[in-house]
């Protein structure tokens, strides 16, 4: 029988090796809420060790307890507010003085703490090594080497850990010293602080709070200064500070004198403990990292990882991979069969009628459609996991810098928009959750806005039956343009949000390149599946309500018994009369004058109404607004030929429709995906009208242009 | 690492004017106090030692120091001001 639970907090710097450590700790046991690393929310895992249950929380990565990020603020709220029974701060060996300026204010935390030394193979080839035993003392806490990819040195780490819950008082921690100027104001402050507010009722000492407020850190102020009566008096005590910080003669602020002090603490502690002698052989992956940051061989080496990426992804996604392996079908088949199994099991059962529609064409239809993208999501991220934990990733966002910059992005946004279908085929449910390793929150916004931009794999049914039907002779070019087109798009519309909507400077890079170093598949299955778990949450919710409206929609009201009799013979003109008699036909109907000027008729309209639920909804609804049944989007060949020869149409109107379908509202599976990463409706909508006035002013623009230039209307 | 010692005096400059190979130690900062906090949570710190990794007008530069790269963009890069303390023949 387990007993007493306890709470383990994992801190670290980014690129410590934090999530493989707490995948090696947690195995599959655990819940992602949301990703670690860059999100708000924490991941957590409970295991079992000596008849204890243990909670162990991923912290976002942080190098300082100063919250400068969303990140640090996130890590830093959680050691004032949940009370872990002991800290594990992930210490990335082979970049040791670094690592132990976080290392030291959390030592200033006085909370319980192990360190778990990582990496420290990676050192070892750097030339580096580490005492550890020596580290320990000058601490004074215990440090536990681990290589947390090879799970080495882990249940050590536990015993360490739980170790240092029943030891109490704690260790003897070190103890930055800061020097006379500071030190006798820090004296003060953690005498008014201790004096007057129930601040130090939490965790953190009253030392910790005067230090945060020498720091000048804004949030901590304000929680001392609005806490009893010391307001005043804590003001005074930062004025004289800041009036006798000097260094070398020169003034300074206390903040400088304090981080000055960690940094030469630091570098004191690695000086005793580090022992450094010649080592080559990083040399190669030098000359690498060159060809990875070099403009002219970067981007060819780019192009090739992506590609690879790229067509792993879709043709296992697809069945081609699997195909040589001797499988047919494929995990989207699978998927799409399953429903498809379902819906014929319901028509077993269920009598022909409203319920049997709602059931199969409402709820199976719908949420089996967006269903389909979990393969894609899966070997996506599995994917991309792999190519962030090598370190590429970080090269990566060094090289975009530059050109994305223009535009308001960063090197970063060029991931998600290349998963988005930049490269046409992809899907922007992947791609607009890609932005998590976004920092920046305004260009993440931006990015996330303009990534359904771009081509997805739903919109080219679309685009595949109107080619046929009228630019036949130049379908390559057509399609190489409309690539072209979506990236103009992408990046004109991201200007426009960074300019009118998102504003701000564009952010510092400053950016960590890590160690290039092997990824491990046990991490990468884990963050796959747990994009994955969160887009299946969405699926059982949002998208099944949106689902359920949009047949609603299409469904009601229903024509009378009397006229359904009289086209009871002709099932196309029965669908036909249906949809036009029903809300979405009336909409389409009533919004004409809207998309007139586009060149769009109703049956046009309803069509980019179904295509809300998923865009290649648009084949379909085109189908059944032009009578012929229940046209399938594989069989869109009959609907191309019946839009050729139909003469409201032309090839200028058809090339408006494409652009209006390329830009207009995102998917509800993609709507879906944007509520849920930037926690707002408020995106969701901003996006869906946002998206659909740009295609509206491209389609206008588009259509009365080329009416003027004669090509047609 | 192996160092030739220059043999005119050392002038401050920004980073970003540095070329590859050059051994430089950070010396002040012209950005404002957000900036330097940020620089200094990822360890440039006033007196630490760097090796100009990669250096260009348009791109920015990236840094080594024995346990680190840092890849700075061109603002940021020319607001850290180095001496120059050597070559490196690595």
């Amino acid at each position: 029988m387990a007993t007493q639970s306890l709470c383990f907090g994992l801190v670290g710097n980014p690129n410590a090796g934090k999530t493989t450590l707490f995948n090696a700790l947690t195995g599959a046991r655990q819940h992602v809420a949301n990703y670690p690393g860059v999100t708000v929310e924490k991941r957590t895992g409970t295991i079992t060790v000596s008849n204890r249950i243990i909670e162990i929380v991923d912290l976002p990565g942080a190098y300082t307890l100063s919250a400068h990020s969303l990140d640090e603020q996130v890590a830093r709220d959680f050691l004032l507010q949940s009370s872990p029974d002991v800290l594990i701060n992930v210490v990335d060996a082979s970049n040791l003085s670094r690592n132990l300026l976080l290392t030291l204010q959390l030592l200033e935390f006085g909370v319980p703490m192990v360190v778990a030394l990582n990496m420290g193979d990676l050192a070892r080839q750097r030339g580096l090594a580490i005492n550890h035993k020596q580290l320990a003392g000058e601490l004074g806490v215990p440090v536990v080497p681990v290589v947390a990819s090879r799970k080495e040195g882990v249940q050590e780490l536990l015993a360490a850990a739980l170790k240092a819950v029943k030891e109490d008082p704690p260790h003897q921690f070190a103890q930055v010293q800061y020097g006379q100027a500071i030190d006798s104001h820090l004296g003060e402050l953690e005498a008014i602080v201790s004096r007057h507010g129930d601040l130090t009722a939490g965790q953190a000492p009253a030392r910790w709070w005067a230090i945060k407020c020498l720091e000048e850190d804004r949030l901590i102020m304000d929680r001392v200064i609005n806490d009893g009566a010391g307001g005043r008096q804590v003001l005074e005590v930062l004025r004289a500070a800041r009036k006798q910080s000097t260094a070398e003669g020169k003034p300074t602020s206390p903040a400088r004198l304090i981080s000055q002090s960690r940094f030469h603490y630091a570098e004191e502690i690695c000086r005793r403990v580090v022992n450094r002698h010649e080592s080559g052989s990083r040399r190669w992956l030098d000359r690498l990292d060159h060809l990875a940051i070099h403009p002219l061989t970067g981007w060819p080496i780019m192009m090739m990882i992506f590609g690879a990426a790229y067509v792993f992804t879709f043709s296992t996604a697809n069945g081609e991979i699997l195909r040589w392996a001797g499988i047919t079908g494929s995990p989207i088949s699978w998927i799409e069969s399953l429903f498809s199994l379902m819906a014929q099991g319901v028509e077993a059962v269920v009598p022909e009628g409203i319920l049997r529609s709602l059931l199969v064409n409402g709820i199976i239809n719908g949420v089996g459609g967006v269903l389909a993208f979990v393969p894609i999501i899966f070997l996506m991220f599995f994917v991309i996991s792999l190519i962030d934990d090598s370190g590429y990733m970080a090269r990566l966002a060094f090289l975009l810098h530059v050109p994305l910059r223009m535009f308001g992005l960063q090197g970063k946004s060029a991931l998600a928009m290349a998963v988005s279908g930049g490269v046409a085929g992809g899907c922007a449910v992947p791609g607009i959750m890609a932005t998590r390793t976004l920092s920046d929150p305004r260009e993440r916004i931006a990015t996330i806005l303009v990534c359904p931009f771009l081509n997805c794999g739903a919109k080219l049914p679309v685009y595949a039956m109107l080619i046929a039907a009228f630019f036949q002779r130049a379908q390559g070019m057509v399609m190489l343009l409309l690539t072209l087109l979506s990236w103009t798009f992408a990046l004109g519309g991201a200007w426009l949000l960074r300019k009118f909507v998102v504003r701000g400077e564009p952010a510092p890079l400053v950016l960590e390149l890590p160690p290039y170093h092997r990824p491990t598949l046990q991490g990468a299955l884990i963050q796959a599946w747990s994009r994955v778990q969160l887009y299946l949450r969405k699926a059982g919710t949002f998208i099944l309500a949106a689902s359920i409206l949009l047949w609603v929609l299409m469904s009601f009201p229903r024509l009378g018994a009397q006229e359904r009799a009289a086209l009871a013979h002709n099932q196309g003109a029965l669908a036909q009369a249906e949809l036009a008699h029903s809300f979405a036909g009336r909409l389409g109907k009533t919004i004409q004058p809207i998309t007139r000027p586009l060149g769009f008729e109703w049956r046009t309209n309803i069509a980019l109404i179904g295509g809300v639920a998923a865009k290649e909804v648009v084949v379909s609804t085109l189908g059944t607004a032009y009578s012929l049944g229940d046209v399938e989007a594989d069989r869109s060949a009959s609907l191309s030929q019946r839009l050729a020869a139909d003469p409201h149409w032309s090839p200028l109107k058809a090339f408006c429709l494409i652009l209006f379908v390329m830009l207009y509202a995102p998917c509800v599976g993609t709507i879906a995906a944007i509520v849920q990463e930037t926690r707002s409706w408020k995106w969701g909508v901003f996006s869906t009208i946002y998206s659909t006035g740009f295609a509206w002013i491209v389609a206008f623009v588009v259509f009365q242009g080329g009416r003027l230039l004669g090509l047609g209307g | 690492m192996e160092t030739l010692m220059e043999s005119t005096p050392s002038v401050l400059m920004p980073l970003s004017d540095c070329r590859p190979g050059e051994l430089v130690t950070v010396s002040g900062f012209s950005g404002d106090t957000e900036m330097q906090n940020r620089l200094e949570a990822v360890g440039i710190f006033k007196g630490r030692a760097f090796r100009v990794f990669r250096s260009s007008a348009r791109s920015g530069a990236i840094v080594d120091s024995d346990d680190m790269r840092l890849a700075l963009d061109r603002d940021v890069a020319g607001k850290i001001l180095v001496r120059r303390s050597g070559h490196s023949l690595g």
